[in-house]
């Protein structure tokens, strides 16, 4: 009788669970998973939006891995920005988190001031760094100028525009810091405390202690970074165009220009859903790899 | 307990309320007759209202028409034009539309594919061909041999470009054409002729070279001519030299001698810049946050027609003139525009009153409205030739081009080819890759996707 009871007890709950999330399970549902399915016939078809998608099989993966020099150039752009930004990023949030925490007069100040780039809007921040970065007059080479070396074309020279974008990413990286600010702040001051009695100093406790027990945001943030890293767009769109010659074209801007510049709706579909495996292969090293380095509280450490 | 029933009772109303707020919207959308939902599915029967009374004018019909002009004096003379049709239509009511440049080609692809495009639409000239073989935007013939309406108005190139088989599909709205600029007190500087022009590129080169002043720091402080700067691309060069990338059977002929002529020269010049003192000087050019031309920095320059209006406005004391753009072969410039297309929505009654809105927007009066308004080179010609316009030898010398005129080829199997060629031209210039190298390899390209556009199709 009385288990009779837990049981209906479960199911109600389960009931009402499914009814409060049934809002977002039908968005997602009806706004999400219905186009990207559609997507994936899309990419068998010949589709130039106005006429219905007419069926090539695979034709669309075909050209586009063994006879498009451009998809191969924008897929390695690409990899040349993930490879760069996310670990650079990874540094300096770490290294910045562990300044704003800190415990200094008006550090809140500086905690706002620096995650404040993260919060405007792409686009401006994009406007704004196409001056910083401009050879004759900008920030960066005045300041280089001063100190008696030429500064770069940075955009307009394509050995350094790739770079250049990822500097600028770098200017960002408040998002970052504020989730590393929160992983600091969790680590258990007795660690410390430990620590400093057994003799440890600054540096031996920030890797033996700050370091492992960070991993976990670590981790996070680097598979939010890589997968926002692959589908960087703004910078192109806004700043390069994809020049000079190519060297900014990115994945997401290629795809971008196929369907909506060319109208190839079929062939960037099939673009978007090479990005989905290469970024899934990505993700799914680093999670297989988390077990190599990730520490997680209450687990025993080997 | 009762608090689990309230939660679940909020959940099936907020869900119902969701649902309820979709098909409410759908039915809006809809329109015209809201009480009975039912009719509201087929559609059909408004059709055939419209069908009964072929004569438009009669019954209140409310169409939509979307362009580019977001903000400034060209939106407030659109919305005032716009008021101004209606009162001569009282029965038509136009919803208009102005969205950014940046936008509006994304937003009106993906509308007009969803069925809610606008009933007119402004759009790109050189495209129409795609959307008029689609059967997305209508044929004007019947509307244009029932009005007796004349199509040889607009500038010859302009409504070749509204041609599909044998078709019209649309009207063209506004273009714009490439001249040379050159700066007089500049050439009085540098012992040159004002009234004599460079007219081929050995001219160009030479005066180029004598118009250049380079200041202490062996900057250049006024550049004389740079194929780098203004609106000059391969293309035209290469039409002027007799060349052409695409022949008329839309093949690529991106390797052809004529071509490869017009890219040395290109580098010819450039060159002797050099890429780091001409990279320095656009920069500098960029951060004028208008043309070098305006601000003396460029001596001679190809730009759009546009660049005449700016110079109105920022620069009315520059002593300039306009010519033709030097050749060697054969005199030519190109082209680009926008125009008007009646998207294909099945609703015989909305087209018609966007004909009657189209008529309105392509008509001297209006054309010349927008001419003044905006400056651009309107292409109807009997507002783009108005004698009042064309007492400024300025603008008569630029209106005059359009003879030379042409647009760039749209090729189905490489819509962008011309966005790719001048990376390959940057390639050339900037990065050192050999011009002969660079346009094989472009060729091959090219034939690539004419195959692989045949094989898709």
């Amino acid at each position: 009788m009385r288990h009779k009871r837990v049981m209906k007890m479960s199911t109600r709950e389960a009931i009402n669970g499914y009814c409060c999330f049934s809002p977002g399970l039908i968005g997602l549902i009806v706004f999400m998973a219905g186009p990207i399915l559609y997507s994936l016939y899309l990419s068998f078809t010949n589709y130039n939006i106005y006429q219905a998608p007419r069926w090539i099989g695979l034709a669309n993966y075909r050209i586009m891995l063994t006879e498009d020099p451009l998809f191969w150039k924008s897929m390695l752009n690409t990899l040349y920005y993930v490879a760069l930004s996310v670990p650079l990023n990874t540094v300096a949030g770490v290294l910045l988190a562990v300044l704003m925490n800190q415990s200094v007069r008006g550090i809140r100040l500086f905690r706002t001031l620096y995650f404040l780039p993260s919060v405007v809007s792409g686009v401006a921040v994009a406007l704004l760094w196409q001056w910083v970065l401009d050879p004759n007059f900008g920030l960066i080479n005045t300041f280089l100028a001063r100190l008696g070396i030429e500064g770069p074309g940075w955009l307009t020279d394509e050995h350094w525009s790739k770079f250049s974008l990822v500097l600028m990413n770098l200017w960002a990286v408040g998002g970052s810091m504020i989730i590393y600010l929160a992983g600091l702040q969790g680590v258990p001051r007795s660690l410390y405390e430990a620590a400093t009695v057994d003799g440890a100093g600054m540096l031996r406790k920030f890797v033996s202690i700050t370091i492992p027990m960070l991993t976990p945001t670590i981790f996070f943030n680097v598979i939010m970074g890589v997968l926002s890293g692959f589908q960087v767009f703004l910078q192109a769109y806004i700043m390069t165009g994809g020049g000079p010659n190519n060297s900014t074209m990115f994945f997401a801007y290629y795809l971008y220009n196929k369907a909506f510049k060319d109208m190839q709706f079929g062939y960037a579909s099939a673009m978007a859903w090479v990005l989905l495996f290469i970024t899934l292969a990505c993700t799914l090293i680093i999670l297989r790899s988390g077990s190599r380095w990730v520490y997680y509280e209450g687990e025993n450490p080997n | 307990m009762k608090r689990k029933i309230w939660s679940v009772l909020t959940a099936v109303i907020l869900i119902l309320t969701l649902l309820a707020g979709c098909s409410g919207g759908a039915g809006e959308d809809t329109g015209n007759t809201a009480q009975s939902p039912a009719t509201n599915d087929s559609g059909s029967g408004q059709t055939n209202n419209g069908d009964a009374q072929p004569e438009p004018g009669n019954d209140p019909v409310t169409i939509s028409f979307w362009h580019i002009h977001s903000d400034g004096d060209m939106k407030d003379t659109m919305t005032e034009l716009l008021a101004d049709f209606m009162k001569q239509h009282p029965d038509i009511t136009v919803n208009e539309l102005g969205i950014n440049f940046w936008d509006y080609w994304t937003k009106l692809s993906t509308a007009m594919a969803g069925g809610s495009g606008p009933d007119l639409a402004m759009n790109d000239t050189s495209t129409l061909q795609t959307r008029a073989e689609s059967g997305a935007i209508l044929n004007l013939n019947e509307f244009i041999q029932r009005d007796s309406f004349n199509t040889e108005d607009f500038f010859p190139v302009l409504i070749d470009k509204m041609k599909y088989n044998d078709g019209i599909y649309g009207l063209p709205s506004d273009t714009d054409v490439r001249v040379l600029y050159y700066n007089k007190t500049a050439f009085r500087e540098a012992n040159l002729d004002p009234e004599k022009p460079p007219a081929n590129w050995d001219e160009l080169a030479e005066y180029a070279e004598k118009l250049t002043v380079l200041n202490d720091s062996n900057l250049i402080e006024r550049i004389g001519f740079s194929p780098a700067l203004g609106n000059i691309h391969l293309w035209m060069l290469a039409w002027a030299n007799g060349g052409d990338f695409w022949d008329d059977e839309g093949k690529p002929t991106y390797d052809r001698p004529e071509n490869l002529e017009a890219l040395q020269w290109m580098k010819t010049v450039q060159d002797k810049y050099g890429v780091k003192a001409m990279s320095a000087f656009n920069s500098q050019a960029s951060a004028l946050q208008h043309s070098p031309f305006i601000a003396g920095k460029a001596a001679m320059i190809v730009d759009v027609n546009n660049l005449y209006t700016d110079i109105k406005k920022y620069a009315p004391d520059l002593d300039f003139g306009v010519a033709p753009i030097p050749y060697t072969k054969q005199p030519a410039t190109w082209s680009a525009g926008f125009d008007y297309e009646i998207v294909n929505n099945h609703d015989d009654k909305r087209a018609a009153a966007a004909w009657e809105l189209l008529k309105y927007l392509t008509s001297p009066e209006v054309q010349k409205k927008i001419h003044q308004v905006s400056g651009s080179l309107v292409s109807n010609m009997k507002a783009a030739k108005a004698p009042e316009f064309m007492a400024d030898p300025v603008w008569e010398m630029i209106v005059g081009q359009m003879e030379h005129s042409r647009f760039i080829e749209y090729i189905p199997a490489s819509p962008s080819w011309h966005a790719e060629l001048d990376q390959v031209v940057q390639s050339v210039l900037n990065s050192g890759v050999d011009p002969q190298k660079a346009l094989q390899d472009a060729q091959k390209n090219a034939e690539t996707k004419l195959k692989n556009y045949v094989q898709t199709k």
